[in-house]
């Protein structure tokens, strides 16, 4: 279930206030957006209008509030805290999920399951497909788990730290895994990528 | 998301492999829930797992790698082109005037990333920018020396992020960085990037006075403001390493006014007409001078210190652009923001970073982003063209934000080995 602390929920119902004079537009509730699993996993809040659910959204209450959230990110998103936090060091919305932990990788905390035949099949794209060809910038993919058809790995050699890492990811390691197994629904990667190595690609101008 | 419906129109995202942007733009087009290609200047390693949603483009070779963009798009419908870095601009707009897609024009665009030929049109326009002369680099260097006003600042026509951009105040500063920069012009990397660019030396009147940062979009050629950075380090030279951007400027209203009018009269003059632009401009008696223009975004990680509405990232709102998605809101955050990128003091091999956690812990700062391994290469400007890293902090006024990025980097501490020595300074 989403928790929204007492100060957020105090916050985000000034915000709607602010929100809804400033635009004169009626606030139905508040869209938590996966904005991006790597290489950093980090949402996006959003004040949604009234009627403007998205196609393929879910809308879950919490405490009074409407959380609007994408169908497939219901699982990984079920257990999350909306805090916020105002102290010196800092102030802002904070979002917490107990099935990420950053910097360091979002390892499920139950046993990895590995041996499930969905895992297997898995397994099987990443060790015929995916790591014969990221080996050619020396890199490879483990996988960590899968959990209600969510696969989750992690990047080394090379691949940590890339600066295309998410492309390698989303173009290649999704598209891949997909393609051999239809019932993920999606993969997270969940690297440590700022203690990366030596990166294949490494940005600048 | 992850399969190829070949119906669907999709994004084709031009990426320097090198480019600080990728992930930001690609966590954009996620959100966006858009079917992305993305073309690099390299192979991707799983490009044939990718199935279709990766090409390798020579994005300096503009005529082969549009026609094979054309080619791709005939089996794959292309709804925008977008290039995220300098060095994909220009084959974007290529690919997108073939393509029939809303864009800039290929001349203004290219006008944009030549600075020679931006100090052309902006001064055939009238619009305030350094008076300047165009030199072969193999003129001797004594014989500019004498044809030149002091001070002045030297550069190469196509680089960015002030790499080559170097002061002289008097003709023996002016040889010795005419031959520094000749040799950053020699190195082939540069020369193919260059083509021949690359056998020329601008070389303009230096510009005393402070400087801004206006990042803005363009939109059926009218310019919307989104953001005024003010660099509150003073860049005077020899070499112009940028270091701390903080938004909202502290200038008053009626000068960023200014700033936003003569910068919508350099656009214009330009012909620049969509995406997004870049400017940098000088402040001082004489009035407010357009220093560099590029039909890009800021570069680096330095977006990440901006969020429009309720969130939206800088890379989403130029996506949404190219895409036609409606954006609700241009209007920045309240908070002020701001980033410092990390200068590199001396070259060497970075051997150690000291201090992250004691940094991360000043109030204000959000994140530090070390970009440079220990073990790899580090090069100051003028050859350098890369950050230690980016130090991002986010506050109620634009001077706590800027005091928060000055101690987080005070407490920061990068030890460089010579090369070839290993570990140890």
């Amino acid at each position: 279930m989403i928790e929204i602390t007492d100060i957020a929920k105090k916050r985000i119902l000034a915000l709607k206030q602010d929100q809804e004079e400033r635009q004169e537009k009626k606030v139905e509730g508040l869209r938590l957006v996966v904005k991006g699993m790597a290489p950093n996993v980090e949402y996006g809040l959003a004040f949604v209008e009234e009627g403007k659910k998205e196609p393929g959204e879910i809308v879950v209450e919490t405490d009074g509030i409407k959380v609007f959230m994408e169908e497939k990110h219901r699982s990984f998103l079920e257990e999350v805290k909306i805090d916020f936090i105002n102290n010196l060091e800092r102030n802002g919305f904070k979002v917490d999920n107990p099935k990420v932990v950053l910097p360091t990788p979002e390892i499920p905390k139950s046993p990895p399951d590995l041996e499930s035949p969905l895992a297997k099949a898995v397994q099987k794209v990443i060790e015929t497909e995916i790591n014969p060809a990221v080996r050619s910038h020396g890199g490879y993919i483990t996988l960590i788990d899968v959990k209600e058809q969510i696969v989750y790995i992690q990047m080394g050699g090379g691949c940590q730290g890339c600066g295309m890492a998410s492309v390698t990811l989303k173009q290649g390691v999704v598209t891949a895994i997909r393609k051999a197994v239809p019932e993920i629904v999606e993969v997270l990667d969940a690297t440590d990528h700022a203690g990366g190595k030596n990166p294949y690609f490494t940005p600048g101008k | 998301m992850d399969r190829v419906d070949l119906e669907r129109p999709a994004l084709l995202l031009l990426i320097p492999s090198e480019s600080y942007r990728t992930a930001d733009f690609m966590n954009a087009a996620e959100r966006l829930g858009v079917d992305v290609v993305v073309a690099s200047d390299e192979r991707q390693a799983l490009s044939e797992a990718a199935g279709g949603k990766t090409l390798t483009l020579d994005f300096f070779n503009l005529k082969e790698s549009t026609e094979e963009a054309v080619a791709f798009a005939r089996s794959r419908p292309l709804k925008a082109v977008v290039g995220v870095d300098e060095e994909s601009t220009l084959l974007a707009a290529k690919i997108s005037e073939a393509l029939s897609l809303p864009s800039n024009p290929v001349s203004s665009t290219a006008a944009a990333k030549d600075k020679h030929r931006l100090r052309e049109i902006l001064t055939a326009a009238s619009v305030p920018t350094p008076a300047y002369q165009l030199f072969s680099i193999d003129e001797p260097p004594e014989e500019i020396a004498q044809k030149v006003s002091y001070p002045c600042v030297l550069k190469p026509t196509f680089l960015s992020a002030s790499r080559g951009v170097i002061r002289a105040n008097d003709p023996e500063a002016f040889r010795a960085a005419f031959l520094r920069l000749l040799q950053i012009l020699k190195n082939p990397e540069v020369r193919r990037k260059g083509g021949a660019a690359a056998k020329r030396i601008l070389v303009e009147r230096y510009i005393p006075g402070r400087e801004v940062a206006l990042e803005g979009l363009l939109r059926l050629g009218a310019l919307s403001l989104l953001a005024l950075f003010d660099k509150p380090d003073p860049l005077e030279g020899p070499f112009f390493e940028e270091t701390i951007y903080v938004t909202p400027s502290r200038l008053s209203g009626s000068i960023q006014q200014q700033i936003l009018k003569i910068t919508e009269r350099a656009t214009a003059a330009l012909g620049l007409k969509e995406g997004p632009i870049h400017a940098e401009l000088r402040l001082n008696d004489q009035g407010i001078w357009v220093i560099e223009l590029a039909a890009r975004s800021i570069g680096g990680l330095c977006s990440r210190t901006l969020r429009f509405g309720v969130g939206m990232s800088l890379e989403e709102i130029i996506l949404r652009r190219a895409l036609g998605i409606p954006i609700e809101s241009l209007e920045r955050e309240k908070r002020a923001a701001g980033v410092m990128m990390i200068p590199i003091q001396k070259a060497g091999i970075l051997a150690d970073v000291e201090g992250v956690a004691e940094a991360k812990k000043v109030p204000l700062i959000e994140e530090v982003t070390i970009m440079i391994r220990r073990g790899q290469k580090v090069i100051p400007l003028p050859e350098g063209r890369r950050y230690l890293g980016f130090i991002f902090a986010r506050g109620e006024r634009p001077e706590e934000v800027e005091a928060a990025l000055r101690e987080a980097n005070r407490r920061l501490a990068f030890v460089i080995a010579p090369e070839g020595k290993g570990g140890s300074s």
